[in-house]
């Protein structure tokens, strides 16, 4: 049992690809074996039907956010060197959940909603269309790269205490903050791209237009599902019109 | 007879299929850098048509509705990169002058991202066949790789063949929608719905990007701001 940072740095650029084989038996659960193998064939250099015995549970169903499976990874592997096999299992049992719930609040909800948009807004507000999207994809994938190698490290070091840890981390405290920052400018997004969209302001002559617009969009807001639908229905309906009439 | 300027060329085609095939991987499987996002992918394939300014427009519509959607655990939810890729070509390509080409285009990517998404479902039907149909796959450790990367190339193809199905008949769509005569009733309405459709996207966005959490005075803030700044000419 020899790991070496090369054995470290392969499994934590597998983490990209952990979601390859996504499946709805075992959700990410193949792809963290894929990203676990390099270490598990290490610390079970030599032994067959031990490191059998490991790919076989480590494919087993798995949940957690794509860009903390390093995280999870590394905490299995490290407790797979030291720890018994009752323990694995019960720590990758109880590691299934909070890994995405946590990721998905802190990424999905938050992080990437905030990148999108202020390049949406930075193209509204004259910057190039290149460079606009150019500034979404660096300023986010400077957090989600930092955000798989910290996870991965820290994941590695803590090992069985990966709760503890995790619970003290900024992590936790982060998630949530940005929420408030996201309403305020998509709501800033939501005239500025609709005039542009139809090359003129939205308000001279069209106040009916702008109420009815401020209306729906508060109904959508008060119930998300129904305002996505209205969304379709109002698109599908421009065709229809244009047809019939 | 000679292909008419509103669809692409074989050489740019072939880009848009390329970028399919990215955005396509890139959404799921490798490496979720958001090349899928349709900010970025209408842009790309926007450029690629020479415009990728009307490509980016294209894609921030899209991307404030693709907001509302986030996929978590296994959510199903509609698969923007090829979608965008069509779209955003689709768009530029027809000059993006008018509302009509627009409409078109927004509608035939909303529908293709819905395409899209049936197609991801049915991959992660393939990808259970792929590597947990075989039995004591743990016992060779190179297959699980191998059947690993095999998943991930099908994705990458999926991507591929949507953008090269729908890139060209949704550019001649669009393209012929520039044709269609509207009466400015018909244009008036087709403008209040891209405008209500941009309203009620970015509504029902706020809430999702706040995960559930109220603040709405914050979104109404934004959106007064913005019509100050209009009406101030700070922002055309």
């Amino acid at each position: 049992m020899n790991i070496r940072r090369r054995d470290l740095t392969a499994a934590w650029l597998r983490t990209f690809a952990v979601q390859g084989s996504w499946n709805y038996r075992t959700l990410v659960g193949t792809g963290i074996g894929f990203v676990s193998l390099p270490l598990l064939r290490k610390i079970y250099a030599g032994d067959a039907e031990a490191l059998r015995a490991a790919v076989e549970r480590s494919l087993k169903p798995f949940n957690c956010h794509p860009y903390l499976s390093g995280m999870a990874a590394a905490a299995l592997a490290r407790v797979e060197m030291e720890e018994d096999l009752e323990t694995v299992e019960r720590f990758r049992i109880a590691l299934r959940g909070p890994l995405g719930r946590l990721g998905d609040q802190l990424v999905w909800a938050e992080w990437r909603p905030f990148c999108a948009v202020v390049g949406l807004l930075l193209f509204l507000f004259g910057v190039g269309p290149l460079l606009a999207a150019a500034v979404f994809l660096v300023a986010y994938n400077l957090g989600h790269v930092w955000l798989r190698w910290w996870g991965f490290q820290v994941g590695w070091k803590a090992g069985l205490q990966l709760g503890k840890v995790l619970q003290a981390s900024w992590l936790s405290v982060a998630a949530g903050k940005l929420r408030v920052v996201n309403q305020f400018l998509i709501g800033m997004a939501g005239p500025l791209l609709a005039t542009r969209l139809i090359g003129g302001p939205v308000y001279a002559a069209l106040w009916p237009l702008m109420v009815a617009g401020g209306s729906l969009a508060l109904y959508a807001y008060r119930w998300p599902t129904r305002g996505r639908r209205l969304a379709g229905v109002f698109l599908l309906s421009i065709p229809l019109i244009w047809w019939l009439t | 007879m000679p292909v008419p300027e509103i669809v692409a060329d074989p050489g740019e085609w072939l880009v848009l299929v390329l970028l399919g095939a990215l955005t396509g991987l890139d959404s799921v499987s490798w490496p979720q850098v958001m090349t899928s996002r349709p900010l970025v992918a209408a842009t790309l394939a926007g450029w690629v048509m020479g415009s990728p300014s009307a490509g980016f427009l294209c894609g921030a519509a899209l991307e404030l509705m693709a907001m509302l959607y986030a996929p978590y655990g296994a959510a199903r939810y509609p698969e923007t990169g090829p979608a965008s890729v069509v779209a955003g070509s689709a768009y530029a390509a027809a000059g993006a002058s008018t509302v009509a080409p627009l409409a078109t285009a927004l509608l035939l990517g909303w529908a293709l991202a819905r395409v899209g998404g049936w197609s991801v479902q049915l991959q992660r039907r393939v990808n259970e066949r792929l590597l947990l149909g075989p039995s004591d796959l743990a016992s060779r450790p190179r297959r699980v790789e191998a059947r690993h990367l095999l998943a991930m190339a099908v994705d990458g193809v999926r991507g591929a063949l949507l953008v090269g199905a729908f890139a060209v008949p949704a550019m001649l769509i669009t393209g012929l929608s520039t044709l269609g005569v509207w009466a400015p009733a018909q244009t008036a309405y087709a403008l209040a719905a891209i405008v209500l459709t941009i309203a009620v996207a970015s509504g029902a966005a706020a809430r999702r990007a706040a995960h559930g959490v109220q603040g709405w005075p914050f979104f109404i803030g934004g959106a007064v701001l913005a019509l100050v700044l209009l009406r101030l000419g700070a922002v055309q």
